[in-house]
C-alpha cells in the first residue's frame, strides 16, 4: 500500500497543528514533541515524494523520529545532569517503553492496512546494504570512544565516570541505529543499483 | 556509447542496466504492476522501482520477467 503526496501533506500538516495546539496549551513534552516531528516529516515528505510505501517507509520514517525525539531527550538529560543516576535510570526505562509502544504502535497500524508483506529480495538487499553503514557508524564510534580513553589515560586526565562511559557506548548504539535507518529510508526513496 | 561506472552505492554516472518492462505490460494488454510483481514473485514497489530504473533485479528475478513476457532476457533488459 502507498500513501500519496496529498494525503502525506494533509495527515503531515494536521499533526503538526495538532501538537503545536497542544503545544502552545499545555507545555512542552516528549510526545507533543514527537507528534510535531512525525508531523513536519510526513508533511515534507508529501512535497518530496509523489508517495510513500506504507509498508517500508512508514515504520521506517516512525523509528527515525522516535529515536531522535526519546533518545535526544534522554542523553540531553544525562550530559546535563551527570551526577543524576537514579534520574538518568528512570529516564532510560521510561523511553524504553516509550519506544517499544511506539514501535507497536507503528506496526499494528501497517498490519492494519494488510499491507504487511513478505520481505522481497529488494527489501533484504537494502537491509544488508543500510546494515553496513550502520556497522561502518558503530565500528568508528566505538573506536572514537577506545582512543578517547586512551587518550585521557596517556595524558593522565580525569577518567570518565562508568555511568557516563556507559552512555557514551549506547549513545554509540543509538547513532548506529539512526544511520542504518536513514540508510534504508535513501535506499528505498534513491534507489540501489548494487550491493 | 555511454557506459555507467557506480562510483558508490548512491551515485552512478548513468544508470547501467535499462528495461522495457513498462512498455512490455503495455503490450500484454496493460498487465498491472501488482499481477507481474504476483507472477513474479515480488512486491510492486520492487517492480516500480525496477521500471525506474532505481533497482537492478538479481538474474532470478530478471528471468522470471522475461519468462512472463514470453522473451529473452536481451529483449527486457539491456546494459548501455
Amino acid at each position: 500500500m502507498v500513501a500519496n503526496k496529498n494525503l502525506l501533506r494533509w495527515v503531515g500538516a494536521s499533526f503538526v497543528l495538532v501538537n503545536l495546539v497542544m503545544l502552545v496549551v499545555w507545555g512542552w513534552g516528549t510526545l507533543f514533541l514527537l507528534g510535531l516531528g512525525f508531523g513536519g516529516v510526513v508533511c515534507a515528505a508529501g512535497w518530496w515524494a509523489d508517495e510513500i510505501d506504507f509498508t517500508n517507509e512508514f515504520p521506517l520514517l516512525v523509528s527515525l523520529i522516535a529515536v531522535l525525539t526519546v533518545f535526544g531527550r534522554y542523553f540531553y538529560f544525562v550530559f546535563t545532569n551527570p551526577d543524576d543516576l537514579i534520574g538518568g535510570l528512570s529516564r532510560f526505562v521510561s523511553a524504553i517503553i516509550f519506544m517499544i509502544v511506539i514501535e507497536v504502535v507503528a506496526h499494528s497500524l501497517v498490519a492494519a492496512q494488510n499491507a504487511a508483506a513478505d520481505a522481497d529480495e529488494r527489501d533484504k538487499r537494502i537491509e544488508r546494504a543500510a546494515s553496513r553503514w550502520g556497522y561502518i557508524v558503530l565500528v568508528a564510534g566505538v573506536w572514537v570512544l577506545i582512543g578517547q580513553l586512551v587518550s585521557r589515560v596517556v595524558f593522565e586526565q580525569a577518567m570518565l565516570s562508568s555511568y557516563l562511559l556507559a552512555n557514551l557506548l549506547f549513545l554509540i548504539f543509538v547513532i548506529a541505529e539512526l544511520a542504518n535507518i536513514v540508510a534504508r529510508l535513501l535506499y528505498y526513496r534513491l534507489g540501489l543499483r548494487r550491493g | 556509447m555511454w557506459r555507467a561506472y557506480c562510483i558508490t552505492d548512491w551515485v552512478c554516472v548513468v544508470a547501467s542496466i535499462t528495461n522495457q518492462v513498462p512498455r512490455l505490460r503495455f503490450e500484454a494488454n496493460g498487465m498491472s504492476q501488482q499481477a507481474l510483481a504476483n507472477a513474479v514473485g515480488v512486491t510492486r514497489q520492487t517492480i516500480i522501482a525496477i521500471e525506474k530504473n532505481k533497482y537492478s533485479p538479481s538474474l532470478e528475478v530478471a528471468f522470471k520477467i522475461a519468462q512472463v513476457f514470453e522473451c529473452s532476457l536481451e529483449q527486457v533488459f539491456a546494459y548501455e
